[in-house]
């Protein structure tokens, strides 16, 4: 009797284990079928974020173009156009002056049609998309601050510190794009006196600095033009960088983009399919 | 020395001799798996020899059952990359070396075989592959699972350490009911054996690797 007792506490004991054998191994397949859904949605996720990350990309490179036509059209119309048709005038009235007066005449022309000239080849070196990638964003950069500068609306400075590196082209257009949003804000809104840009390159982070001396904002992104600097951090996360923006009204505005120029995206270093056609 | 621990010991050796012939190409992880092997082969060695001269191996199953959990502890380390699971980790390592100098002075004394102390270690382990599959559904990488090295690692140590507690269970059972232990035995070796045959498929798939996953 006791024996039976005893042999039946084993099977029981046996039956137990061959569970345990059983659940563990369902445990393990569960775990393969778990991980290979979680790999599915992962490289979902990454196709999404590459998606994004081209759709931003091309949208980069629409908005720095539509900035340039728009920098042309208002060069040709402020200044070019004006410059041609005081010459125009000037030419026209030459016919009741003297010799003397022609001549001088003449010659203040010949100097407005060389200035106008200077103008135009001012305005072929006109920013495009290309230039990032055959110039390089530092200076790519200074042309655009040249520009400014020479338009005498606003006082700009730059400052570049450490070792200038490449941070790949799809970076440095992204990047761009984020400075010339910024410095359009700056001009358009802050009626700021002085706008400095700062380019920082260390072994460990590179940092774009803008700042301005205007009339700032509140950065609570529910206001009006919230959404612009929603973009601007969204436009950097998707480069793998941090926007860090700070303004109060009456103390100005500073946007930091920091990047760890180390850190590999797939979709943001590698070469896409997409042509800048 | 019976054929089936000569077949065990001849294992473990070629593992660790395949480990130790691409430790360059391993990752810090596997290279301390290596050492691992080596001082296993080195325990169940001195542990036979002691049984043939003393009859007790004991004292050599208090120590090694001490630097096993220790390198386990340290392999998991290596391979995780969750904070959390590493600090558990660093603190289990004094807690278990605490808990064996009690048993040894209080329960198991340094001449009895360890079972209580080993039980709680293969509970340990069982618990170190489930937190190490949890970071690996937390943190898919795009490289199938029959060619990640630490999916291997992690599978035989969950498999092993959770049949092996079983079987400590079982050894009561088995000697009561007069059946003996050559079955449980004989399961245990086999069980080693499919163990090492997995560790070694790791080793081979991680010393073939050609990229860095995520080991730090």
């Amino acid at each position: 009797m006791f024996h039976i007792i005893e042999i039946q506490e084993l099977y029981i004991v046996l039956i137990l284990g061959i569970l345990l054998f059983a659940l563990l191994a369902a445990f393990i397949l569960h775990f393969i079928i778990l991980y290979k859904n979680k790999q599915l949605t992962h490289k979902q996720e990454q196709e999404q974020l590459k998606s994004n990350f081209r759709q931003e990309l091309l949208k980069a490179r629409n908005e720095i173009q539509e900035q340039t036509l728009l920098n042309i059209s208002r060069e040709i119309h402020d200044n070019i156009t004006q410059v041609l048709s005081f010459v125009k005038l000037n030419l026209a009235m030459t016919g009741d002056l003297d010799r003397h007066q022609q001549k001088e005449r003449i010659g203040e022309s010949r100097m407005l049609v060389a200035q106008a000239i200077s103008d135009l080849r001012d305005l072929s070196k006109s920013i495009s998309f290309e230039h990032i990638s055959q110039l390089g964003l530092v200076k790519t950069i200074e042309i655009e601050i040249e520009r400014i500068s020479k338009s005498g609306i606003i006082k700009v400075a730059l400052s570049v510190e450490g070792d200038v590196y490449t941070l790949g082209d799809k970076r440095e257009l992204v990047l761009f794009r984020i400075f010339q949003e910024a410095l359009n804000n700056t001009l358009k809104h802050s009626k700021a006196s002085f706008f400095k840009i700062s380019l920082q390159y260390s072994e460990l982070l590179f940092n774009l600095t803008i700042e301005d001396d205007g009339i700032g904002f509140t950065t609570d992104t529910s206001q009006k033009g919230g959404s612009g600097l929603k973009n601007m951090e969204n436009r950097a996360a998707l480069i793998g960088a941090v926007a860090t923006i700070n303004s109060m009204p009456g103390k100005g505005c500073c946007i930091k983009i920091t990047i760890d120029p180390f850190i590999q995206q797939a979709y943001a270093d590698g070469n896409d399919s997409y042509s800048s056609g | 020395m019976s054929i089936r621990f000569f077949i065990y010991l001849l294992l473990l050796l070629a593992v660790f001799t395949y480990g130790m012939l691409n430790f360059k190409r391993l990752s810090i992880p596997f290279k301390i798996l290596t050492f691992f092997l080596g001082l296993t082969f080195l325990s169940e060695t001195i542990s036979r020899i002691a049984i043939l001269l003393y009859r007790n191996s004991a004292p050599v199953d208090h120590i090694f059952a001490v630097t096993e959990y220790i390198m386990v502890a340290m392999i998991y380390y290596r391979l995780s990359t969750d904070k959390t699971f590493k600090r558990f980790l660093l603190f289990s390592i004094p807690v278990f070396i605490i808990l064996a100098i009690f048993s040894m002075l209080l329960y198991q004394g340094i001449l009895e075989f360890p079972s209580v102390l080993l039980s709680i270690q293969e509970v340990a382990f069982v618990i170190f592959s489930l937190l190490y599959f949890k970071e690996m559904l937390l943190n898919p990488i795009s490289i199938s699972l029959k060619k990640q090295s630490a999916f291997w690692f992690n599978t035989a140590f969950f498999l092993f350490s959770s049949v092996i507690f079983l079987c400590f269970g079982l050894m009561n059972s088995f000697i009561k009911s007069k059946l003996g232990t050559t079955f449980l035995d004989t399961f245990v070796y086999t069980l080693n054996i499919i163990f090492y045959c997995t560790i070694g498929l790791s080793l081979i798939i991680e010393s073939k690797k050609t990229i860095n996953v995520s080991y730090h």
